[in-house]
């Protein structure tokens, strides 16, 4: 059989869904291909090839709640009798093809008035008729299109703008002032002291300069002296201190030399200065705008619930839900609170909280604990707990998380230490000389010291060394939180894996069959069987046996949770659970598997593995420099496995939940080693925030995931060797970095404690010294990434 | 010569007028979204080719 790939999501298919010469991977594919085709929107396949999403039919995720009123008005954004404006986040936007598709949406549906796309932030505004549309409908409109809206506890909260764009304000007037004075400073700077016209009117010039320093002085950089006056409070000598100490002698003096008519002050190096530190700052600072580390249980529970009230169903939002309600749960729907089934029987995928691959069964009665997701027909069950009070969110408010990995000891921190006292050392010393030689220039050279020994350089080389890191890093899929995480990845000897969901990948799963062999026939009825049922593990099932030959199926029945069965070509199959099958279990009852038997003998099972990702042999391999462990909350059935992949040395713990995992952590931190642990799950939430460096890995870096320092896409998981040695590489290029500003300062210093600084070689050592860093730190780290990358 | 200094003056305060409309708009979130903008200027507004047909026509 032939593969293609689908027109719509370029996704390989061996199916044959045609319409007019073109192969679809689904129905759903094609009906998008429909509506785009109808609507002459095909436009949307020749800006991008095959750009599509598969709709996502798996989950008929109901948007019905989106009508109840109190769920409605906390998602709008306005709403007059005619019309409203909702807001969408909808991770799946990716490409070109997208926006035009989503912005066309009125040319689909005439009641959607307008709709614009906010690329960097991955959402979609849509103005639309109140009167003959609903909320509703177009949440389902755009699932349907593969656009499905992400609608979960966090988006009802309205997100503030960040601190951010004050940052970027006060950049934009240090530089506006920077600029203006630099200009105004220059005639006095080329040296046109016999001038007339010009000393006449010095005083107009230098009025001008001090007024632009003002602005700057007093807004731009007032964060500085607030985090060394913080810093000297602790008794901390913080980078901040000698800058905030420059800048402030720099701004006395030269307003002193303007008012006493002395000299043109330093306007214009005290402007520069601050605008070039005020540019470090936002270098290191990256944010992405459609990720978030920081998720709590928020972004992972739904919005509404239905509850059962007076024998009626109604959709609630879940902060309205309380103790004793009894609710309605849904096929692949999360439980949002610890809960008593109520119904005969659940099957319910804990994967996200324990680590566990296989379904657990539970019967009417038992108590199902929140965060899991269900698998099968509708449940009812009854909330026995607050939602806050459910075990999920109490492991998520844990006290170990709380601490926040604070690092006083980075390295510039370090260095700015000594510097610090150097300079006042040298201050001092430059004092005693003039004291004893010239008392007049004493108090000039003092603080032409303290200027030009600001450490502007050097407190701008690790922002910008590490700050384009994370760019190159970000671009290979790696989503560093801030730059103190660069630093951390550095010191790092340990290197920790969880197994499920990490090594493994989190889809997909690997088919085995045991037991007699089945003939030709036996495995097409297989297939035809499992081609009638829905559930996820029929459907993997047909595409493992891959037959499309056609047999007549009769009596076809399905029992939920339990298995299916049916008449084909006249023989009786059943397939399922083994209690179903009436089989005798042997051991490896700890995976997921279906047994099947025809005219009531056993043949044999269908086990399913978790499918592990590619390579990894060879990247442990790579990593021999570092102590490897896996961490996995799951059974021990695959450790002999894992042993053959892992070096000899490797350490492997099973059956480990939570706690004992984030125990695990602390304990080889106590015994010195410096942790990085990669994990997906909530059940690795504790180490991960626990450890140095805690990395989560995502298939898609929208979906969920705990809060980490790291976000890495799944696919790139084979490049861990190439990340840690380019932040390896990367702190040597800090310190080079350090070199060359320090090389600055010492010439700067040797002009300053001679009594020469003038203003106008002030203005030029500033400059030139934080431009030098900026070049170097651009261009080391783009020639080593590219170095790096060869290898 | 003092023209000059009037001339000083009105640059300044020109820059500034532009200074506090750049502020402004980026309050007003103008600068948020700069890669929805970029995508868009590439795409044409007829939609499909039969359109662009018909056109041609006319």
């Amino acid at each position: 059989m032939s593969i293609h790939h689908c027109f719509h999501c370029n996704q390989e298919t061996s199916d044959d869904i045609k319409v007019s010469h073109k192969i679809f991977c689904c129905q759903g594919c094609k009906t998008v291909y429909e509506i785009l085709h109808e609507n002459d929107l095909e436009k949307f396949y020749e800006l991008n090839h095959s750009p599509g999403i598969i709709p996502n039919e798996k989950n008929t995720y109901q948007f019905d709640f989106l009508d109840t009123k109190s769920i409605r008005e906390k998602l709008v954004d306005f709403d007059d009798d005619q019309s409203t404006s909702v807001r969408f986040f909808i991770p799946s936007i990716h490409c070109s093809s997208c926006v035009w598709l989503l912005e066309n949406l009125p040319k689909i549906q005439p009641f959607i008035l307008c709709s614009t796309v906010d690329f960097s932030a991955r959402t979609l505004s849509v103005i639309f008729k109140n009167r003959e549309y609903k909320l509703s409908e177009l949440a389902h409109f755009l699932n349907k299109i593969g656009y499905k809206p992400a609608l979960n506890l966090e988006s009802l909260e309205n997100k503030k703008p960040s601190g951010d764009s004050y940052l970027f304000y006060k950049i934009t007037i240090a530089f506006f002032c920077f600029a203006n004075s630099m200009l105004l400073a220059f005639p006095e700077y080329l040296g046109s002291h016999g001038d007339l016209w010009l000393k006449d009117n010095q005083y107009f010039f230098r009025m001008l300069m001090l007024l632009l320093s003002l602005p700057v002085m007093f807004y731009s950089a007032t964060d500085f002296f607030r985090s060394a006056y913080t810093a000297v409070l602790q008794k901390n000598l913080h980078i901040d201190v000698p800058i905030a100490l420059g800048m402030l002698v720099l701004f006395l003096r030269s307003f002193y030399e303007v008012l006493t008519g002395f000299g043109p002050g330093y306007f214009d190096s005290f402007s520069g200065l601050v605008f070039f530190m005020l540019l470090g700052r936002a270098f290191q600072i990256r944010t992405y705008r459609f990720l978030a580390f920081d998720r709590d249980y928020k972004s992972f529970y739904p919005i509404a619930v239905t509850r059962i009230h007076n024998q009626k169903e109604e959709n609630i939002l879940l902060s309205d839900l309380h103790k004793g309600d009894r609710i309605l749960i849904r096929n692949e729907e999360i439980i949002p609170a610890d809960v008593i089934l109520i119904s005969d029987e659940a099957f319910i995928d804990n994967s996200f909280i324990t680590g566990e691959s296989r379904l657990v069964s539970h019967k009417s009665g038992d108590r199902i604990y929140a965060g899991g997701r269900q698998r099968g027909g509708v449940l009812e069950v009854e909330v026995i707990k607050e939602v806050e009070q459910s075990r999920l969110i109490q492991l998520w408010s844990h006290q170990a998380f709380e601490k926040s990995k604070v690092y006083l000891d980075s390295l510039v921190n370090r260095w700015s230490y000594y510097f610090t006292l150097i300079v006042l050392i040298s201050a001092v010393f430059t004092a005693i000389y003039w004291y004893y030689f010239d008392q007049a220039r004493l108090f000039q050279a003092v603080c032409a010291v303290l200027i030009v020994a600001c450490p502007c350089a050097l407190a701008l080389s690790t922002p910008f060394t590490l700050g384009h890191l994370m760019r190159i890093f970000s671009r290979e899929g790696l989503y560093v939180r801030d730059i103190h995480t660069i630093e951390r990845m550095t010191k790092v000897n340990t290197l920790v894996f969880d197994k499920t969901g990490t090594l493994t990948e989190s889809e997909g799963t690997q088919v085995n069959y045991k037991g007699s062999p089945l003939n030709k026939n036996q495995h097409s009825s297989l297939a035809a069987l499992f081609r009638n049922s829905k559930h996820p593990l029929s459907r993997s099932l047909c595409n493992y046996l891959k037959n499309s030959s056609v047999k007549e199926v009769s009596d076809f029945q399905e029992f939920p949770g339990r298995g299916l069965q049916a008449c084909i070509n006249g023989s009786f199959i059943k397939a399922g659970s083994a209690d179903y099958i009436g089989a005798i279990q042997k051991r490896a009852q700890n995976r997921t598997q279906v047994f099947v038997s025809i005219e009531g003998r056993t043949l044999g099972c269908f086990i399913f593995h978790h499918r592990y990702r590619r390579g990894l042999k060879n990247l442990f391999k790579h990593l021999s420099r570092y102590r490897l462990s896996v961490l996995s909350g799951d059974n021990n059935a695959e450790r002999p496995f894992l042993k053959s992949l892992f070096p000899l040395n490797s350490e492997m713990l099973f059956w480990k939940n939570p706690q004992q995992k984030l125990d695990y952590i602390n304990q080889l931190q106590q015994n010195g080693y410096g942790v990085m642990m990669f994990g997906d799950g909530l059940n690795d939430a504790g180490a991960l925030k626990q450890s140095d460096v805690g990395v989560a890995i995502s298939e898609s870096v929208n979906n969920f995931s705990p809060d980490c320092d790291v976000l890495m896409q799944a696919d790139k998981f084979h490049r861990i060797p190439y990340f840690l040695n380019l932040s390896r590489m990367g702190i040597q290029l800090v310190m080079v970095a350090f070199l060359i500003s320090l090389f600055y300062n010492a010439i700067g210093l040797t002009f300053a404690i001679s009594g020469h600084l003038k203003p106008v070689i002030a203005a030029l050592l500033m400059p030139a010294s934080s431009l030098s860093v900026m070049l170097f730190a651009t261009s080391s780290t783009w020639i080593v990434s590219h170095l790096l990358r060869g290898k | 010569m003092d023209i000059l200094l009037l001339m000083i003056l009105a640059s300044i305060s020109l820059g500034l007028v532009f200074l506090i409309i750049f502020i402004i708009n980026a309050k007003n979130r103008q600068f948020d979204d700069d890669e929805s903008p970029a995508l868009r200027i590439l795409m044409d507004d007829s939609l499909s080719e039969k359109e662009n047909k018909k056109n041609q026509i006319l």
